[in-house]
């Protein structure tokens, strides 16, 4: 799932404060999921934001709605009254579900109430982990299914390096050397030889290196929408 | 409100405890100030930011979470 953390009231008051009429506007997908924006939270944005505002002496119009998932255009249709209503838009959606309603309402000003994290997972109630970089090329299938891209700090494919201490890395005893969980993986299913393959550089161009990105399938798309 | 209105408590109780406890005292005739409003949960687990923010929205002073 996609990680998020709400941002401090204090930065969204002030994200916020040329406006009147505030519409929070919630996510019902992956940042529901990690209790950072989903109706619930929504609600209470909204609440806190009604009430510190009026604290403050001027009380703004908060209101709050939670969509299904907003980086899709047929779930932003369903509020689009209420957006042309707001004079801005708070959203509680990752990064993507932020653009999603700026492209889709071009003449709304719309502000993020969350800082997207990363892409990961629940280790145990309340604490999520990265596991993913989005890298475009996967390289799991060598790795004993335990990704160095996000869990290594130096992203190394012929690891570990000099820093792994005991199982851990350098950089923070608390985070786990990703190359010594992959050497425990392997070596625990009887695939130690799998390392014994020096990996190349990785092509980078499938990462943020080749710029943004973009899937295409021909398969999918209407017939109208082609070009 | 002036200073001298009463404080405006919301009770958020426990319906296997402390509203038991609130219900038997209204069984036996005891009085307590009519300020307090009772808010019956299921369970003090149930109680949550929200609840206690919509109730400081409306108004209310102070709020107690009994279980």
């Amino acid at each position: 799932m996609i990680v998020a953390e709400q941002k401090p009231l204090q930065e969204i008051k002030r994200l916020i404060n040329e406006a009147e009429n505030v519409l929070v506007v919630g996510c019902g997908t992956c940042v529901t999921v990690c209790f950072a924006g989903g109706a619930r939270e929504a609600a209470i944005i909204a609440s806190s934001l009604r009430m510190s505002t009026k604290l403050d002496g001027n009380g703004k119009n908060v209101s709050d709605v939670t969509v299904q998932r907003q980086c899709e255009w047929e779930y932003l249709d369903q509020i689009a009254d209420q957006v042309a209503a707001a004079d801005i838009v708070l959203s509680l959606g990752c990064g993507i579900g932020v653009q999603a309603i700026a492209e889709h309402f071009p003449a709304t000003w719309v502000v993020p109430g969350l800082n997207t994290s990363f892409l990961g997972l629940p280790t145990e109630q309340g604490v999520w982990a990265e596991r993913c970089a989005a890298c475009g090329d996967c390289i799991l299938g060598i790795t004993g299914g335990i990704c160095p891209i996000a869990r290594c700090s130096k992203s190394l494919l012929n690891g570990p390096c000099g820093g792994s201490e005991a199982g851990h890395c350098e950089i923070d005893p608390d985070v786990d050397c990703a190359w010594q969980l992959i050497y425990n993986r392997l070596s625990s299913m009887g695939k130690l030889d799998v390392l014994l393959e020096i990996q190349p550089p990785k092509n980078w161009r499938t990462s943020r290196d080749g710029g943004p990105r973009k899937i295409v399938r021909q398969d999918l798309r209407l017939v109208a929408e082609e070009d | 409100m002036t200073n001298n209105d009463p404080l405006q408590i919301v009770a958020y109780c426990c319906e296997h405890c402390a509203y038991s406890a609130a219900d038997l005292a209204g069984g036996l005739r005891m009085q307590y100030p009519p300020d307090v409003k009772i808010v019956q949960l299921p369970c003090t687990g149930k109680m949550d930011v929200l609840l206690a923010l919509q109730a400081f929205e409306s108004g209310i002073d102070g709020a107690l979470v009994a279980g």
